[in-house]
């Protein structure tokens, strides 16, 4: 979608142009596993978007006045109606688009997901299915995942060695459509770490 | 209903029966304002239910297997279905129960609910903060906090123009957030919102709704309560009974 790849707006950028009609933006970072969340929902249910990524090293003062804690990701739509805080703007999303809905409609299925991501991995123990909200992906895994896929990066697969169902459960997901289509390579991954540890305003657009 | 006046169970307590069929079990506890979120929205929906109160001083060890966080509230119904985590039990009910609706139908609207909720979210740690130091240290800090948070919701109903934290008339966010104001007064925090008027208004109209005002704890024993429990005390949970 248009705008992933692109250089983050800093401090002294303009304020972007209102958003087209018929498609959704979404303020984000390429590296941040919380937005990740976001631009995974938006791919799996197919959703028209555009990604303006933000120098979180360097805000635009604009920026604040789409979300006041000033965090990505945030939902901007043709209407100026603003989403913030990734698990809301998930939700949000599954239920004003059409398509495959990735909550359950059960309420009961539905609460068991969010106390899932209240737990995380601690629930994975006691279940017996491949993904954690059954046996096909679902809204839950594409929440967790963000996380799993740094692990490498961190170097702190070795956390997993005593967890071989969440090691299948990382394989399945890599096979994900969605998961392999936004892909963050570790060396990219790694080379962000470094410059944002330094709090160096180049962070945001490593690689780029 | 059944059993919210009811004494807790505690540690060497027998595990409760199974949940009859038509009825939902919440597990509770008096003083807790996170299972009051639960039981105003069961009163709200008038959800037929039953209360079991827990000591959470003393915890039964068959509680654990109701919740692995041992927390209150949990849901429990005849199929031993078990929910817990406060705002997911809410949820829950709204959905699985008939009535009227307390979250809107609309996306947009229900994800403006939510972002009130991330909100107000500091306000809870902060007066568990106020209540351990109040006796042994200036506050005067924590007040500002807490005079600071108050502005921000100040700020919601300002730009939203309307009396409640979603829209006109009273609603899912609203419940969720009453029970840490319920306790202003015992704490003598009220002053806190002295200067957000609209909120002040807010809480007025909030201790009318009837499920509120049904499920109202009174201040003394809101008092006791919080005396007890800072000592540790296995009798806090059952102050008054």
């Amino acid at each position: 979608m248009s705008g992933s790849s692109a250089r983050s707006l800093a401090k002294g950028s303009e304020s972007p142009k209102p958003v087209p009609e018929g498609l959704i933006r979404v303020y984000s970072m390429r590296f941040c596993p919380f937005a990740k969340r976001t631009l995974l929902v938006l791919k799996a249910k197919g959703i028209e978007h555009e990604v303006i990524n933000i120098n979180l090293k360097s805000k635009p003062e604009w920026f604040f006045s789409k979300n006041p804690y000033g965090l990505v990701p945030v939902l901007e739509n043709s209407q100026g109606q603003l989403v913030y805080e990734s698990a809301i703007t998930c939700e949000y999303l599954d239920e004003a688009y059409p398509g495959k809905k990735l909550m359950p409609d059960d309420p009961y299925e539905k609460a068991c997901q969010k106390m899932v991501f209240e737990l995380f991995s601690k629930v994975l123990t006691r279940k017996k299915t491949a993904f954690f909200g059954g046996n096909s992906l679902s809204m839950i895994d594409y929440l967790i995942w963000p996380w799993f896929e740094r692990l490498e990066a961190l170097e702190l697969t070795g956390c997993a060695d005593h967890t071989p169902k969440l090691t299948l459960w990382m394989a399945a997901m890599r096979k994900d459509p969605s998961i392999s289509a936004l892909h963050t390579d570790v060396n990219a991954l790694r080379g962000f770490f470094d410059l944002y540890l330094q709090d160096s305003p180049e962070a945001c657009d490593y690689g780029l």
